[in-house]
This record gives structure tokens, C-alpha cells and sequence, in this order.
């Protein structure tokens, strides 16, 4: 049996997988989907036990009936042939989208993640969940009017977070750029202007949290690495100043746990980095959960075995 | 309590390309010219957006991807080939400037790419 993994050639948590697997003598398949069609062939037909067939490299195949488990770690898109017009670029990538991932997300196999789960979850759709699930989320926001802000602020009635509900980073003027959470004050929610442009995350800001928490989970073994940041940059956003940050493994308490549990139960999810702010009361507060997160930085600063309870469960194809 | 939000095959608005999130090639993140637009139609969340690298003049990171091993390759400054995975060790490293795993300066590849930002 061989596990499949979908990923850039680029990624070195996959390389550490891919390793491991290959130590315990457990065949891989590995494969970025911008491989396909050029390098990475699909060969598949229906049968009586389903979709069946190959998928194929110049140096590697595997028989699709043999695969026990998918990593699917945000493969990159299919590089079509150079020369195709817009318009059969644009057929081309949607019949290789449906027609690959509608025979690949067939397969009767663990996924880490399914694909499908992992757009589930939207962050406006984690908050509710993970407080359905019993964790403490922030009292949040989501507005297109300045008004409600300033409603909003007068609720809390503290400093608020702002906060990106989809990607960080944006390429503008030719320059990457990055928006981290911001903490937004009186005098910075004096001008709201540009709220309405576009749908805003307001959050309220915790003022007394001591240290963050990254808690990556696997199946069900939870990995948590408290992160402290020493500098202020770090504290509003520990993404911002990474030269500044100590690490150390902390246990999350049984009730988060259990929460965190129950959030992969609800989006049918192997895999996922939960970001929580620890307040000086102990309490824990869930901003958000990572489903393709990365974790070799805090594996390394504190020798936790994700990579290997990522083999386990690959391994195992065990599904929960 | 109803623990599973509906999943999107019920939900008309995600396309298949939702359900199947496909990121850039090899990283690799196009560059624009456009200027930020203007107080009247800017988003209030690119506010304090922090400058990063230009992105026609970041170096390139040369890796060799290994198809019979599976996995990549980096030239150290000694100019012997070793495992990219050795890379992301916190710390000084031959080869810092393209590490995507929680660098200074650099945020996770998690931060830069939305599940569905790339369409068809």
C-alpha cells in the first residue's frame, strides 16, 4: 500500500514525511499537481470497485488501487502546455481540475485533509464552530459598515483587533506585502474609511494575553508549543517579529483539548494548527485553525515528533 | 448541537476550484505593478500593510528536486548539495534567504495563499 502526496517540490515538512516513510520502508508516492499533464500522467478507468488505474511519473507509478492514505498539502496548479489560446487554457485547467480531483477524491482512503473539508473551513466558520465545540473564541466582528464598528467598540469597550479574514499577503507595487493582525485603538478607529469597501474582521483585542499557543494536531495526538514574544510587534502579531520569539512545549488543559477534538470531528479535518492567545488568567482563546499550517520551526526549537505521528497516521490510513 | 457546518457540495456558492484549492507554481507569486488606489476605495484592512521584497529582484532559490529520492536538494556555501529540510532549523543556516518556514521576514506559506485566491 503507498501513500500519495500531493505537494510542492518545495516544502520541507514534506520532505521530512517523505523520510520518514522512506525509514520505515512504507512506498511514497510524491507529486505536485503542476506536474500534470506534462510530467504527471492519469491513466483511470471505472470499475466494479471503483476508479482504478495510474498515476504515473518518467520515475515513478503507483496503481491508484494501492493507495491507503493522501496528504494533500496545497499542491500547486496544473501547468498547461505553452501555446494554448486563453480560452482552452481556461477549458483545459477546468477539465483537468474536475477530471483529476474527481477520480483522486473518489479514492477510498484517509485524506490529510480532504480537500473539499479543508475549504470548509472558512474563518467565520471555525469561530462558530469552535465555540459550538466549547472553546473560547473572541467576541468577533464581521462588517462591511463603519457604524457597526463603532458599535462594536463600544461593547467591548477596550482596544480592538484587526485582522485579515483570507490570505495575509498581497503583491502591490511590485512588493510583497504583508498584513498582520493590527491593534486598533481609539485614535486608530477615529477614520474608518474603506470598512465599507469590502467585508472587515473585528475582533476585541486581548489585552492580557501572556503568550500565544500554536497546538498542531494529528489525527488525535495534540503537539502544543507555547510561543512567548519579546518584543511589542510580537505581541500584537507573533508572524511579525520571529527573531524575537522563545518556545516552550506546554500542555493544553483537558476541556481545550477536548474542544480542539471535537473541531477536527466537525470539519472532518487529520490535520490542523490551532492558534490560541493564553490569557495572565489562564484562560485559553482560540483566534484560529491552520489547516495547512506550518509546524517544522516549533518541531525543531522543541523536538516534538510531528513528523512522525504525521507517518504514523499516513501509514496507518487510519480513519477516525 | 449539529457539529458539522454543511458541507460545500450542498453549498452553491464554492465552485469545484473551492472544493479542490490549488496554490501558485512552485511558489511562485506574480508580480504587479498596481499602486494602492486611494483613501476613498482602499480596504480599511490593508492598512499598515508592512513592505516586503520587491518581487522582480528577490533572488531566486536554486533547489534541485530529487524525482528518485522525493525530496530537495540546496547548495551550501561549501557547494555540496544537502537536504533543503535541513533548512528550516532555527538558527543560522548556509541558505536563510529562501526559507519558508517561519523565518524573520518571512511569513508561512499558510499566510500566502487563500484556498481559492488562483482561478481557473
Amino acid at each position: 500500500m503507498t501513500v500519495l502526496i500531493l505537494a510542492r517540490e518545495i516544502e520541507p515538512q514534506v520532505d521530512r514525511v517523505v523520510e520518514e516513510l522512506a525509514a520505515r520502508d512504507v512506498p511514497v508516492f510524491r507529486s505536485d499537481l503542476a506536474a500534470f499533464p506534462q510530467a504527471l500522467t492519469l491513466d483511470a478507468q471505472l470499475e466494479p470497485e471503483g476508479w482504478n488505474g495510474t498515476l504515473a511519473t518518467e520515475h515513478r507509478r503507483v496503481q491508484l488501487s494501492e493507495i491507503r492514505s493522501v496528504w494533500y498539502r496545497h499542491p500547486s496548479h496544473f501547468e498547461l502546455p505553452e501555446g494554448m489560446s486563453r480560452p482552452e487554457r481556461r477549458h483545459a485547467a477546468a477539465e483537468a481540475r474536475v477530471g483529476v480531483a474527481g477520480v483522486l477524491c473518489s479514492l477510498d482512503a484517509l485524506w490529510v485533509n480532504y480537500p473539499s473539508r479543508e475549504a470548509d473551513a472558512l474563518k467565520p466558520r471555525q469561530l462558530d464552530v469552535a465555540r459550538r465545540c466549547g472553546l473560547r473564541v473572541p467576541r468577533s466582528l464581521i462588517t462591511n459598515t463603519p457604524v457597526g464598528v463603532r458599535s462594536f467598540a463600544t461593547g467591548v469597550d477596550g482596544p480592538l483587533a484587526g485582522k485579515n479574514l483570507s490570505a495575509a499577503s498581497l503583491v502591490e507595487s511590485n512588493h510583497l506585502q504583508t498584513a498582520y493582525t493590527r491593534r486598533l485603538g481609539v485614535a486608530e478607529l477615529a477614520d474608518l474609511s474603506g470598512v465599507e469597501t469590502t467585508a472587515h474582521l473585528f475582533q476585541e483585542f486581548i489585552e492580557n494575553k501572556e503568550f500565544e499557543v500554536r497546538a498542531t494536531v494529528v489525527g488525535k495526538r495534540v503537539f502544543a508549543a507555547a510561543i512567548h514574544a519579546g518584543s511589542e510587534t510580537a505581541r500584537i502579531d507573533f508572524r511579525a517579529d520571529y527573531s524575537s520569539l522563545d518556545y516552550s512545549a506546554i500542555e493544553p488543559p483537558p476541556p481545550v483539548r477536548t474542544g480542539m477534538l471535537a473541531f477536527m470531528r466537525a470539519f472532518d479535518l487529520s490535520f490542523g494548527a490551532f492558534d490560541f492567545a493564553v490569557t495572565t488568567d489562564g484562560e485559553w482563546i482560540m483566534f484560529e485553525c491552520n489547516t495547512f499550517g506550518q509546524y517544522g520551526w516549533l518541531e525543531d526549537a522543541l523536538d516534538l515528533p510531528i513528523t512522525s505521528a504525521l507517518a504514523d497516521l499516513l501509514e496507518s490510513g487510519a480513519r477516525s | 448541537m449539529t457539529d458539522h457546518p454543511t458541507p460545500l457540495w450542498r453549498d452553491p456558492l464554492f465552485s469545484p476550484g473551492d472544493r479542490f484549492p490549488l496554490g501558485p507554481s512552485h511558489w511562485h507569486w506574480d508580480g504587479c505593478e498596481d499602486e494602492p488606489s486611494g483613501p476613498a476605495t482602499r480596504p480599511f484592512s490593508l492598512r499598515g500593510v508592512v513592505v516586503g521584497p520587491r518581487m522582480d529582484t528577490e533572488a531566486h532559490w536554486p533547489y534541485r528536486y530529487c524525482p528518485e529520492r522525493q525530496v530537495a536538494f540546496v547548495q551550501s556555501d561549501g557547494g555540496s548539495e544537502v537536504l533543503y529540510l535541513k533548512h528550516t532549523k532555527p538558527g543560522p543556516t548556509p541558505v536563510t534567504s529562501g526559507t519558508v518556514d517561519g523565518q524573520p521576514g518571512k511569513p508561512p506559506p499558510e499566510e500566502m495563499a487563500s484556498p481559492d485566491y488562483q482561478s481557473d
